[in-house]
């Protein structure tokens, strides 16, 4: 087994943690069909209790062998099937990727639509995430920690400039709309939970307590998200929900000083977000191509995809897909496929083969 | 005879000389005639080979020096004067010769040389070679006496309290001046040359007690890979002992000119090397932080020096951003800015003729070619230049309508900042133009992308396997106490943190 990079459990977290607040910031109610933002303080907790066990089949196959990935446990368990089997999770990573991208796309047009070049943005922030990716798990779990401050401070930030502007009136009762809004928001923050399949590469690179750090990175980020919803219906109330962008918009409400729309500069932290994010799935895609094709085609395939992804802003201005439910649920599904069922299938591989190998050996 | 000084050439004289499997050694024949022609020939009868024979009882034999290294005086009283008067009725010469060598030489420092090069080291260092006929070996003595700078408060360190010594040429100078110190027996001096043709003396100094045994192999590793015929600077070394293959603006090799520096880095289990002819040392491995940590720090009270340190984070930012963002904020994104702040840049820009990007790009460069010129320029000179700059720069520029004042101001501040942290200075000035393109082109965003990418870039470097952002990330909080902030000297005293013990670090702890 080759020499794996050695990055603490806490720099993976931290990782994920900045990964899955990129997607919080751009929440919003319109993306998912319109539904009351305030019912989904209840889909959070609701999320975050799913998110272990769609966690727990990953993180208990890292627990029968420690030293191996679930790619590796596939490459060993399932023959030629293992090449259908690792391309599912590439593609699932590249589909992130795209997603994230498309995201950013959406946002800085929609939101922003700045006096720039948009595919040149997007070109250089691909390139910056492919050099990234480029440069390995270790160097991006570093640059996370640097990146994990800056947004824990534009967080507070966030937080105290918006506190005055928050109005008790805007939150509207409970279920006011019944219970379908809870029922979508889960749909909606289980479908952008990638950071759990990403823990099946994950889980033998950290060192440390794996099991503590699934517990603080959960919770911090719904804790998180439960803010964003708490600040978006306290001062947007119904307004949040004709929003594209809510937390973009409750952002630009907020002033400190002499300084007012600070929109921009969060906007700029949440770049750097992007970037790890982008980074980091491209690098998981490569592990992937490097487990079927090898080492060299893990660093060709890295630039390649890069490569392709920066075409996309030419051809789709402005990606529809991504505001509609059917692009949710087709995440959860997939989700659930390579969090749950191929994980499970894996579990049953391991503990029945050695059965099928002793009973081989004894006839 | 040719045969030997062929051979001679052929191991001396350029090829690789570091690798201890190729055989190197010219012997000496027991004819002094001979061997001291081989000095000749070596030295192609160079003029400042000096060659004085002395007849001892009807035995010829020669002292051989090279002029302007050795003392004189030294060299009379303790070497020349004891032979010239000495009397013995030995007839066999390898007697006559040890006789001397115990009895009649008085210097100290007295070794034994059977081989041409070692005997060609000895006196290029400025001992004295001592020959006689019937001898195939020959005596070193130690008579140096060069001229050289006294030692003096190095110009680019200054400190406002402690020693004002500092490193000069000589490297046994430097030697001592470690030594004097750190008086433990632990610290060591590992001396080996370097550059095939110039031979420069370089020393490994660490403590044994201290230091990682893996960092120090890949260190005597990456020197014994250089093959350049010259080493006559501690950069040309620079580039060996730095990440290789990795394209990186900061350097993972520190840099310093006070020999409390370097015992203060050693004792944290760094390796320090000294190369003769200059005063500039190097310290191995090097982290980023370290860049902000200056010897002031800790003679100062520790909520000035955490003050100090926390100014000297801000004008590092400051020095390499406020230019890009200055520009990318003013065209871009102007809404982030106070409305009075942004109408004065808005009238500067509207009244002059350059893009803001252009403009900001073209007094950086102005300043950057004020600068070379300060330097390079004879000093009585240096005052018309300032006066120049001043003056053309400062305030023709502006009064004319070519540049904005607020543009002028921001370069100033930039110019300022970036010598607050001195060592960083190279990364700074290419940053800071890069910054204002990526500013320029694509406002905050662009400004994001590259600042990524260098933090990534930074975030990569691993320096003899320790992370180049260690303590920061990994990130170590007990670490911070010497970081963040400079914690009292109860605290920093608790225990002393290796280089190697940081958090990220491949290298084990492996002491001798």
């Amino acid at each position: 087994m080759e020499k794996r990079p050695s990055v603490t459990v806490s720099q993976i977290f931290v990782m994920l943690f900045i990964s899955r607040m990129v997607i919080s910031m751009t929440y919003g109610t319109l993306l998912i069909g319109n539904c009351d933002t305030w019912d989904h303080i209840i889909s959070a907790p609701i999320a975050f209790l799913l998110t272990f066990l769609l966690t727990y089949p990953i993180y208990k196959l890292f627990k029968m062998d420690i030293r191996m990935n679930l790619i590796d446990n596939i490459q060993e368990l399932t023959g030629k099937l293992s090449i259908l089997l690792i391309s599912i999770y590439v593609i699932y990573y590249l589909i992130v990727s795209f997603h994230t991208l498309a995201i950013f796309n959406n946002f800085i047009i929609n939101a922003v639509d700045p006096p720039m070049s948009i595919p040149l943005l997007s070109i250089l922030l691909l390139s910056s995430a492919c050099y990234g990716a480029y440069k390995g798990i270790e160097a991006l779990a570093r640059t996370s920690n640097f990146i994990l401050m800056a947004t824990i401070l534009s967080i507070v930030f966030f937080s105290i400039s918006l506190f005055s502007s928050i109005e008790p009136i805007n939150f509207e009762p409970l279920f006011y709309n019944g219970y379908s809004s809870v029922i979508e928001g889960v749909f909606y923050m289980l479908s952008q939970s990638a950071c759990i399949p990403a823990l099946a590469v994950l889980f033998p690179m950290a060192k440390g307590n794996h099991k503590l750090g699934v517990f603080f990175w959960n919770t911090s980020v719904y804790i998180v998200f439960s803010i964003f919803i708490i600040f978006i219906t306290g001062t947007m109330g119904e307004f949040a929900t004709t929003q594209l962008f809510p937390v973009y918009t409750a952002a630009g409400i907020g002033k400190f000083g002499s300084f007012r729309h600070l929109d921009s500069l969060y906007l700029a932290i949440w770049m750097s977000g992007i970037f790890l994010k982008l980074s980091l799935f491209l690098l998981l895609a490569g592990e992937g191509i490097k487990k079927i094709l090898g080492e060299r085609a893990r660093k060709i395939s890295i630039i390649i995809f890069s490569a392709v992804m920066s075409a996309f802003p030419f051809f789709y201005e402005n990606f529809q897909i991504l505001r509609e439910e059917l692009f949710t649920r087709l995440l959860f599904w997939y989700l659930i496929l390579i969090s749950i069922i191929i994980p499970i299938f894996v579990i049953v591989l391991k503990k029945v083969k050695p059965k099928k190998e002793k009973i081989r050996i004894e006839n | 005879m040719f045969g030997i000084i062929d051979h001679f050439q052929k191991v001396y004289m350029g090829k690789s000389n570091n690798n201890p499997n190729i055989e190197k050694s010219t012997f000496f024949s027991k004819s002094i005639t001979q061997n001291i022609e081989f000095f000749k020939q070596s030295f192609q009868n160079s003029a400042d080979l000096s060659v004085r024979y002395l007849n001892i009882s009807g035995t010829q034999s020669a002292i051989i020096t090279i002029s302007g290294l050795v003392d004189k005086n030294v060299l009379t009283q303790s070497v020349v004067n004891p032979i010239i008067f000495c009397e013995t009725s030995i007839e066999n010469s390898v007697e006559k010769y040890k006789y001397i060598k115990d009895n009649i030489i008085s210097s100290v420092d007295q070794t034994e040389v059977s081989t041409l090069e070692d005997a060609i080291n000895a006196i290029a260092s400025g001992n004295a070679i001592f020959a006689m006929d019937g001898c195939d070996v020959m005596l070193s003595v130690g008579v140096q006496g060069y001229p050289f700078r006294s030692i003096s408060e190095p110009s680019s360190e200054i400190m406002q309290r402690g020693s004002r010594e500092g490193f000069v040429e000589p490297i046994m100078i430097n030697m001592t001046l470690i030594r004097r110190r750190i008086k433990s027996p632990n610290l060591k001096f590992e001396l080996t040359s370097l550059g095939t043709v110039s031979k420069t003396s370089i020393a490994l100094c660490y403590l044994t007690n201290k230091v990682s045994k893996d960092i120090l192999k890949k260190i005597k590793q990456k020197l014994s890979n250089i093959n350049l015929e010259m080493i006559m600077d501690s950069g040309y070394v620079i580039p060996y002992l730095d990440d290789q293959g990795d394209f990186s603006l900061f350097s993972s090799v520190g840099m310093t000119e006070r020999p409390d520096t370097v015992c203060g880095k050693i004792s944290e289990g760094r390796i320090a090397i000294l190369i003769d002819g200059t005063p500039t040392v190097l310290i191995v491995p090097y982290l980023f932080v370290e860049y902000f940590q200056h010897l002031d720090d800790y003679s100062m009270h520790p909520y000035f020096a955490t003050f100090t340190r926390w100014l000297k984070y801000f004008a590092f930012l400051l020095s390499t951003l406020l230019p890009g963002l200055y520009v990318g904020l003013s065209t871009f994104n102007p809404e982030i800015l106070p409305f009075p702040i942004f109408n004065k840049i808005a009238l500067a820009v509207g009244t002059t003729p350059f893009s803001l990007m252009f403009e900001t790009i073209l007094i950086h460069l102005i300043y950057e070619i004020m600068r070379e010129a300060g330097l390079r320029i004879p000093r009585p000179l240096s005052h018309a230049v300032s006066i120049v700059g001043a003056l053309v720069i400062g305030e023709t520029a502006v009064s004319s309508g070519l540049v904005g004042a607020p543009t002028l101001m921001v370069v100033a501040l930039t110019a300022i900042s970036s010598y607050v942290v001195p060592n960083l200075y190279e990364p700074i000035s290419i940053l800071k133009f890069v910054f204002i393109i990526a500013g320029g082109l694509l406002g905050i965003w662009g400004i994001m992308i590259v600042f990524t990418a260098v933090l990534i870039n930074i975030c990569s470097k691993n320096t003899y396997g320790v992370p180049f952002t260690s303590p920061l990330s990994p990130f170590n909080i007990f670490a911070m106490r010497d970081v963040l902030v400079r914690s009292g000297w109860s605290f920093l005293s608790k225990k002393s943190i290796k280089v190697q013990d940081l958090p990220g670090s491949e290298v084990k702890n492996n002491l001798f």
